[in-house]
C-alpha cells in the first residue's frame, strides 16, 4: 500500500513536471525554430519523439547519476549542442517577450536591425564566458 | 448581363513557371463556362529579372482590374485573401530534397534536440531540487532513509515520459487521437505569421 502510494505520487509528479517543462519549450518556440529553419517542417513528428527520449534521458541522468564515459571529446559536443539549445531558447524567448522589438521602437532604430542582432550574440557570448571564468 | 465570378484567393503559391495565372492562385466559381475558361487563364504576373528566386507581394484589386480588361461585365466577388504572395523559383525543391542534405539537417536538428531536452530537464531537475523532493517522498512513506535512487525515482521517469508523450499526443508512428500535434499547430501558426509579414513588409513599401 505504501508502496503503491508513492509509486502514484512519484508517476503523478513526472507526468505534471514533464507536461510543464516541455509545454514551456514548445510554447517558447524553439523547435518550431530549428524545424523552419532547416526546412524540415515535414518530420515534425520524428523530432517530437526526440524530446520524448531526450527528456527521458536527462531524467534518468540526473536522478540516477549514470556515467557516459565519452571523455572531454564527449562532453564538449555534448556541451555545444547543449549551448546551441539553450541559445536558440534564449533568443526565442526574448521574441516571444517581443524585447528587441519594443526596444527597438522606444530608440526608434528601424534600419540597421542586424547589426542589434549582432551585438546581442556577442553580449551573450561575452556575458556566459566572464560567468564562467571570473566568477 | 453582370456574370458573377467567385475567386479565392490563396495566401501564398509557389510556382515554377514564370507566367502566373489565376487559376494558379486562386479557386474560382463561375456559373458561365465560357467565361470560366477565358477568366482561369488570366495572367496575375509574370516574373522577370534573372534570379532564381523570386517573391512577388499581389492585391485582389489588381487581379479585379485585370479580369475586368478581359471581361468588363464580371462582377467579381473575392471570397479569399485580399493580399497573397507568389514564391518563383526556377528549379523548386532540387537543392531541397537532396536526401543526403536533408537528413544531415535532420541529424544536427534531432542531436541539438535530443541533447537540448535532457539538459532542460537537468537543468530543472538541479534547480527545482526535484532529487531531494523525491527522497522526501520516500522518507514520508517508508520512514526509511534514502540509499540511493529509489522506486519513486522510477516511478517519476515512467510518469515524466508519458506525461511528454501526453502532450505530443503521439509515440513514434502511433497516434493517440487525430488532432495534429503541438509541433505541427506552432509551425503552422509560425507560417502564418511570417506570411503576414512578408504582405505587410511589402504594401508598406508600395505606399511609401
Amino acid at each position: 500500500m505504501k508502496i503503491l502510494a508513492m509509486v502514484f505520487v512519484g508517476f503523478a509528479g513526472g507526468a505534471a513536471v514533464a507536461t510543464a517543462v516541455f509545454a514551456f519549450i514548445m510554447l517558447i518556440g524553439v523547435l518550431t525554430k530549428l524545424v523552419t529553419v532547416t526546412k524540415t517542417q515535414k518530420h515534425a513528428m520524428m523530432y517530437e519523439d526526440i524530446v520524448v527520449f531526450g527528456g527521458l534521458t536527462g531524467c534518468l541522468l540526473s536522478l540516477f547519476q549514470f556515467q557516459i564515459p565519452l571523455g572531454d571529446a564527449g562532453a564538449c559536443v555534448v556541451a555545444l549542442l547543449a549551448g546551441m539549445f539553450v541559445g536558440v531558447l534564449a533568443l526565442c524567448l526574448a521574441e516571444v517577450l517581443s524585447a528587441v522589438p519594443i526596444l527597438s521602437r522606444r530608440i526608434k532604430i528601424k534600419e540597421k536591425l542586424p547589426i542589434i542582432v549582432l551585438c546581442f550574440t556577442l553580449g551573450k557570448c561575452m556575458g556566459a564566458l566572464i560567468q564562467f571564468y571570473y566568477m | 448581363m453582370d456574370q458573377n465570378i467567385y475567386i479565392k484567393i490563396k495566401k501564398k503559391t509557389e510556382v515554377t513557371k514564370r507566367k502566373v495565372t489565376l487559376s494558379d492562385v486562386a479557386d474560382i466559381s463561375c456559373s458561365d463556362k465560357n467565361v470560366y475558361h477565358k477568366v482561369k487563364e488570366c495572367c496575375v504576373h509574370e516574373f522577370l529579372g534573372k534570379e532564381k528566386k523570386q517573391e512577388y507581394v499581389g492585391d485582389v484589386l489588381a487581379v479585379i482590374e485585370a479580369i475586368h480588361l478581359l471581361h468588363p461585365n464580371a462582377a467579381v466577388q473575392s471570397v479569399g485573401e485580399s493580399d497573397f504572395i507568389i514564391d518563383y523559383a526556377s528549379e523548386h525543391k532540387n537543392e531541397k530534397t537532396n536526401p543526403f542534405y536533408v537528413s544531415f539537417k535532420m541529424t544536427v536538428v534531432g542531436a541539438i534536440i535530443f541533447v537540448g531536452a535532457a539538459f532542460s530537464i537537468i537543468s530543472f531537475h538541479e534547480d527545482a531540487a526535484v532529487p531531494r523532493t523525491l527522497d522526501f517522498i520516500y522518507r514520508t512513506f517508508t520512514g526509511i532513509e534514502p540509499d540511493g535512487p529509489t522506486i519513486v525515482n522510477i516511478a517519476y521517469s515512467i510518469g515524466l515520459t508519458l506525461g511528454v508523450i501526453v502532450f505530443f499526443n503521439h509515440t513514434l508512428k502511433y497516434k493517440m487521437t487525430d488532432e495534429p500535434t503541438p509541433l505541427e499547430v506552432e509551425l503552422s501558426t509560425y507560417e502564418d505569421e511570417v506570411e503576414s509579414t512578408v504582405i505587410d513588409k511589402q504594401s508598406g513599401k508600395g505606399e511609401q
